[in-house]
């Protein structure tokens, strides 16, 4: 067999079982069916365990044939006269390290939730939606054009504010899911743009150098600063640090598959994807560093004042992943790519460890024989008192980035609705001689 | 049209007849779903029709088809108590204002359709503030609309579009609309929007984005479905937040239907046709609330999803499918928008792309309203049989043909090359 077609059979599989699993949960949940726990957990088993084997396959196919990159085109999506969308993918290496931490993770995930969310009311919802995830972190992953790409991205944000509202019986995490949807909304109109202009001035979405090749010289500086705006949601980069720490109130094992492995990563990796589009913009490139140096300072400061584990950890989380946009910005790619890969991996299991702390840090006080472990310096302590107090107090407000979001922008713009749809109330009451409290 | 879809459409009129026979007042049941086989005979049968005397097209066969089958699920799941003489009467005439206005030929036929369907809305409304507050607007569209018929040209057209406007219940002419879905029975309020008929008026003369009035109005038409995208967060019940996301999607819709280059009015053509499936599951699902609950009362998170999961599941599906969620069909139909003449102007391509966004997150936003938060008190039934079926045949077009919308290209719209051609 051709090992594009090969590839090609493999890939479909790695990108449609998750979907197929999610499918085969979710419609018997429409049609008011009950599956059992054992069910849904063979099925998700068995859907990451096909899609991981395939992505391993893939791997193998591609070691024997270091460096290449192959692009095979899955479907023909539409196609028209004068305008054709294939679901092209590309297997190369960043594709399979990504393709593969996404089956492997999630299978883990899997796994962990199947007992840690047992008996919960929400777990067939759970399961269906961690498939439907990771099939969208495969199309990041493995898309060719930024169409597919962009398809990917939407289902990654859709299921990553499902998830974050998971607890929807409290207010808090439902207004956190949509806190993180707004986000992800105000930069995908970045991500949606750059593919609209690529396909205008380039012909197609390919983030490739022969794209690259198609633009002029402002038409490629638009495309990357809004590939660097795009990034800004996912990545939680500043100022849009405040959704992620909050998103740590939907279920740990959502909170560690997003926020510390898989979905803050699709940020950097968009990026090194697109880097034949960034090389030669160095105001994107210089953009991308100050953003991200930034946010590495801001996720530092504030991460050192929280108060409970996941909230430390998101920031943590955070700076690691500024620090990868840092490297993608200076070209190190392929030590971003390394980066991005045991960073996953370390923040899922300290994640997953998470509610476990306490019991952790006794035993290790208890195997030390009692005593607590002697504390290092702060380097904090060297600066004068009254500017420690000040570093502290802005650092337990965010940066007083959050309030002034509220107030200056999102209580505006509340007040400007609320105040025209008063006066919609009123003008409907004049014609209709009925008002909306009456109609109630 | 090929056969597979003639024989889908056939599948889809043998389960409302089968599902309708389980409902009670057989006859005015009777009634909806004669009207809905007359349209689609008339969409099957009628292809070769001479233009004098009706216009049975790619524009219009596939809104035919839509139109009749939407009529007959719209009754197959219409809650018993909004059952009544005069809301079947009121459906029947929606029906008939909308397909009128398709397959009028034009010149006089088409501006009499257009009056007429002027005239039949506000019949189809309930007497009292949903029809009061309706006639001033109606009014003005059907003037506006014989008008700029009668005038042609620039300042024609351009009488067209706002009267199109007023119709679909464009920023600021939006009151009526949301009037009717505040005041009138929800799923009438759905027969009103969902099928966007009025987009009948404008679907074969786009107007282009060429020249400064044209930008003008559609950037007009953008920043519109942003504001009433707005207004949908704010509101403090179902029905008038259902209302307005409506509006916003129907203008973003018009918008797409406008555009003179072929791929972006082919675009805004499947969009039409496509939204309208998705805002009718998304309004017959707010129906069904409606007559459990009365109003849902969006002040406080309601929790519905532990009472009616399968509603939620539905709800989610349809309102982010009517906001182009990838994996839907509005999702391709929004990427060939977005490829037409848009593109091309960076400032509009911006607009129109943060309108779909807010949609996106107004959508969201009253879904987490209605189905998440403390558990809802007391009973409130879940999908029946009958809903749950009409709902999921929707559903499965939406999935499908998002993930193959070339089945769609080429059975529902054979000719795609007619379709285009028809853009000047």
């Amino acid at each position: 067999m051709n090992p594009d077609t090969l590839l090609g059979l493999l890939g479909l599989i790695a990108l449609f079982m998750p979907v197929a699993a999610s499918l085969a949960l979710g419609l018997p949940w429409v049609l008011g069916a009950q599956l059992s726990e054992a069910t849904i957990r063979r099925t998700v088993g068995t859907s990451f365990g096909a899609s991981f084997l395939a992505c391993l396959a893939i791997d193998v196919l591609l070691l024997l044939d270091p460096g290449a990159a192959h692009s095979v085109t899955l479907a023909h999506w539409m196609a028209l006269p004068s305008y054709a969308v294939d679901a092209r993918v590309v297997f190369d290496l960043p594709a399979a390290v990504l393709m593969t931490l996404t089956a492997l993770l999630c299978g883990l995930i899997g796994a962990f939730s199947a007992s840690y969310l047992h008996q919960d009311p929400g777990f067939r919802r759970f399961f269906v939606l961690l498939p439907l995830f990771a099939s969208g972190m495969m199309a990041v992953a493995c898309g060719e054009t930024l169409d597919l790409i962009y398809a990917g991205w939407e289902v990654v944000g859709i299921a990553s504010a499902l998830l974050i509202a998971y607890f929807q019986y409290r207010e808090a995490p439902v207004r956190h899911g949509l806190r993180a949807f707004a986000v992800y909304r105000v930069c995908d109109v970045a991500l949606l743009t750059a593919a609209v202009l690529l396909h205008h001035h380039a012909g197609e979405a390919s983030l490739d150098a022969a794209t690259a090749g198609h633009l002029g010289d402002n038409e490629a500086l638009w495309v990357a600063l809004l590939l660097v705006i795009a990034i800004m949601g996912k990545a939680a980069a500043f100022p849009f640090t405040g959704w992620l720490p909050r998103a740590m109130e939907g279920p740990t094992p959502s909170s560690a598959i997003f926020y510390g492995a898989l979905s803050v990563h699709a940020a950097p990796f968009l990026l090194i994807r697109a880097w034949p589009l960034l090389e030669d913009q160095l105001v994107a490139r210089g953009a991308l560093a100050a953003i991200a140096l930034l946010t590495a300072a801001h996720a530092t400061m504030v991460g050192r004042v929280q108060t409970d584990v996941k909230s430390m950890l998101a920031y943590a989380s955070v700076t690691q992943v500024a620090v990868i946009l840092v490297e993608v910005s200076l070209g190190f790619t392929t030590l971003a790519l390394v980066h991005m890969t045991g960073h996953a991996i370390l923040r899922t299991w300290q994640l997953l460890r998470a509610p476990s702390l306490l019991h952790d840090h006794h035993e290790l006080v208890s195997r030390l024989g009692g005593g607590r472990p002697p504390r290092g310096t702060l380097w904090e302590r060297l600066l004068p008192v009254p500017v420690q107090r000040f570093g502290y107090r802005v650092a337990m407000e965010r940066w007083f980035v959050d309030d002034l979001a509220a107030s200056a922008l999102l209580g505006k713009l509340w007040s400007a609705f609320t105040l025209l749809d008063r006066i919609d109330r009123a003008w409907v009451a004049l014609l209709s001689g009925k008002s909306s409290e009456e109609a109630a | 049209m090929s056969l597979d879809v003639r024989a889908a459409a056939a599948a889809l009129v043998v389960l409302a007849l089968v599902l309708a026979r389980s409902r009670s007042h057989a006859r005015s049941r009777g009634l909806v779903v004669g009207v809905g086989l007359v349209l689609l005979g008339i969409a099957l049968a009628v292809e070769g029709a001479p233009d004098w005397l009706i216009r049975v097209d790619p524009v219009s066969q596939p809104r035919l088809i839509a139109c009749g089958v939407g009529l007959m699920a719209v009754f197959a799941v219409l809650p018993r108590r909004f059952s009544s003489a005069e809301n079947v009467v009121g459906l029947v005439f929606l029906a008939l204002a909308h397909i009128g206005l398709v397959v009028a030929p034009e010149g006089p036929p088409v501006m009499t359709a257009w009056a007429l369907s002027c005239v039949l809305t506000a019949l189809a409304l309930p007497k009292g503030p949903a029809r009061r507050l309706a006639i001033p607007y109606l009014t003005l569209a059907a003037g506006a609309g014989v008008a700029g018929l009668v005038l042609g040209g620039t300042a024609g057209q351009a009488l067209v579009v706002l009267a199109v406007g007023v119709r679909l219940g464009v920023f600021p002419f939006h009151s009526w609309v949301v009037g009717a879905h505040e005041f009138a029975p929800m799923a009438l309020a759905v027969g009103v929007t969902a099928p966007m008929g009025a987009i009948g008026l404008v679907a074969r003369s786009p107007l282009g984005f060429d020249g400064e009035i044209a930008v003008l109005a559609i950037g007009g038409l953008a920043v519109a479905a942003l504001i009433t995208a707005g207004l949908a967060v704010v509101q403090t019940g179902l029905s008038r937040a259902v209302g307005f996301l409506t509006v916003s999607i129907a203008t973003v819709v018009f918008l797409g239907v406008l555009d003179a280059d072929s791929i972006g009015h082919l675009g805004g053509l499947m969009m039409w046709s496509l939204t309208s499936l998705s805002l009718l599951g998304m309004g017959l699902v707010a129906a069904a609330l409606q007559s459990r609950i009365g109003d849902v009362d969006l002040r406080d998170y309601r929790g519905l999803l532990h009472r009616t999961p399968t509603f939620a599941a539905l709800f989610l599906l349809f309102s982010m499918a009517a906001v182009g969620a990838p994996g839907t069909a509005d999702f391709a139909s929004e990427d060939l928008v977005l490829h037409g003449g848009i593109g091309h102007h960076p400032v509009l391509l911006l607009l129109f792309i943060a309108a779909i966004s807010a949609q996106a997150y107004g959508a969201l936003h009253l879904f987490f309203r209605v189905f998440f938060g403390p558990p809802e008190a007391g009973f409130v039934p879940d999908a029946l049989r009958r809903e749950r079926t009409v709902l999921l045949a929707i559903a499965a077009v939406l999935v499908i043909a998002g993930l193959a919308p070339q089945l769609l290209l080429d059975g529902w719209l054979p000719n795609t090359d007619a379709v285009t051609s028809l853009v000047p």
